[in-house]
């Protein structure tokens, strides 16, 4: 039996550590949101085919591929700002 | 000829395998979109610095002329990617993503723990057409309990006793989020190219006894143990979690594989007793001295006549481009990669001679994925 190793500490990537701390939280809402984009596309495309909603059949519905596209089309807004500040840098 | 396509890849599903639930859904794939954007970000955006660095620096070391080549870009200076504030926003992301992707994993099977331990339950009273050996007393090596490869929590070593196997299903579910996210396809498997890497190169060549070093949750095994179905299949790794895993995952799947808690270096089967050793992405997360021990292992074990092929990431590639090698040091300083840079620099086929390889019998090829664009590293050697 063992207890597991554990990550290494991170570097730092910015002089202030709350300015890492804000790119965590974004990515947990990030996430966070994709969850209930998700549940809320399921519930909407349940009701539209007057199917019941209930917990087992949100789990079981599967979205077609345009939510996919969806998904990644929101991702990208999300990091746009990213592709930015490189882009601004480039032009220095 | 007993060689087959295997159809087990990344959508391989078992009994063991969690079904996620719709929030479960929507979280892995926002991890899974931010980790694609994150890599295009870094293959397209960051890598430029390469070519545009922010505050280019004379070289004070007069050899230091080199105009090493990237791809199509031309290094012009010193880059100094640490510097810019897109390489800290970058970092910050890829590092992020990397622990909620545990993090949702790790959810993922705590809310089906009850489920999954009746399906484990189920399966461990059913016959099996394989074994399982576990060694309590194995020392593990140092390296071993203090590496969390990948951020996996708890790293390979975790067991939290009795009938655990949590190790083994959280590195099956990060390896193939993991992969996806870096641009690998679902159909692809690793031990699928090897097996068709050796039906190209050695189409003669017939395993009855194949030994899987490093084997983790058993997953390239499967590949062995399909590719190869009339063949005895063996599996050593250090991590019993890994292995209670990889025997109830064998057992879903039908495949008859023997597991064995044992160190890559020092497996304890006889001399001469196989016709073929592999291992998959087991070299770069080892230390030097331990490569240069699974190299005379995989000597010792072979039978003459016998090959052994190590598959891996392709950092030794000649002219690999800076970019790739400076994310190799990415990874080691930032994503519990500690060995990697190491096995960037290390000779496999000196590793392969000095254990007792003619250097006429070693190969090396760049083997392309099954379905993904990197390009695999194999190296190994037929025994006399």
């Amino acid at each position: 039996m063992t207890e597991g190793a554990q990550p290494a500490d991170k570097p730092t990537y910015f002089e202030d550590p709350a300015v890492q701390a804000l790119y965590q939280m974004v990515l947990i809402l990030g996430e966070e949101l994709a969850a209930t984009r998700e549940q809320l596309h399921a519930l909407i495309k349940l009701h539209e085919s007057g199917e019941i909603t209930s917990v087992d059949t949100i789990d079981a519905f599967v979205p077609d591929e345009s939510f996919d596209l969806e998904r990644a089309d929101w991702v990208a807004r999300l990091m746009e700002p990213l592709t930015q500040i490189a882009e601004a840098q480039k032009r220095r | 000829m007993a060689r087959q396509q295997s159809q087990l890849n990344r959508s391989t599903s078992h009994e063991l395998t969690p079904v996620a639930s719709c929030r479960d859904r929507g979280r892995q794939s926002f991890i899974f979109h931010a980790k694609r954007h994150l890599g295009q970000f870094a293959r397209l955006s960051l890598s430029r610095q390469f070519e545009y660095p922010a505050n280019p620096l004379p070289s004070e070391d007069p050899q230091d002329t080199d105009t090493g080549v990237i791809g199509t870009h031309v290094r012009t200076g010193h880059a100094q990617p640490e510097q810019s504030s897109a390489f800290a926003a970058w970092s910050a992301l890829n590092i992020g993503s990397q622990q909620q992707m545990w993090r949702a994993l790790n959810d993922m099977l705590v809310h089906q723990a009850p489920v999954l331990a009746q399906r484990a339950e189920t399966l461990a009273a059913r016959a099996a057409p394989g074994s399982l050996e576990l060694s309590p007393d194995l020392e593990m090596p140092a390296y071993f309990l203090q590496t969390a490869y990948h951020g996996q929590p708890g790293g390979y070593c975790l067991d939290r006793g009795g009938d655990d196997w949590h190790a083994g299903a959280l590195q099956e579910a990060g390896g193939n989020l993991y992969s996806r996210g870096a641009g690998t396809g679902a159909r692809d498997s690793k031990g699928q190219a090897v097996v068709r890497f050796l039906g190209e190169t050695f189409p003669e060549f017939a395993p009855d006894k194949v030994i899987d070093l490093g084997c983790g949750y058993g997953g390239q095994t499967s590949n062995y143990a399909a590719g190869f179905p009339d063949a005895e299949i063996h599996g050593v790794d250090l991590g019993a979690s890994l292995l209670r895993y990889a025997h109830l995952r064998a057992k879903s799947l039908g495949l008859k594989i023997h597991f064995r808690q044992a160190c890559a270096s020092d497996t304890r089967f006889p001399n001469a007793s196989f016709d073929l050793v592999v291992s998959n992405i087991l070299l770069h997360e080892i230390p030097q001295t331990m490569l240069e021990g699974v190299m005379q292992e995989s000597f010792r074990l072979l039978k003459p006549g016998g090959l052994v092929v190590h598959q891996d990431v392709p950092t030794q590639r000649p002219g690999t481009p800076e970019f790739q090698q400076w994310l190799s040091n990415w990874q080691v300083a930032h994503n519990d990669e500690p060995f990697w840079k190491s096995f960037s620099e290390t000779s496999v086929p000196k590793a392969l001679v000095n254990a007792g390889f003619s250097q006429a019998d070693i190969f090396e090829r760049y083997q392309p994925q099954i379905d993904g664009p990197l390009l695999w590293y194999m190296v190994g050697a037929r025994k006399q």
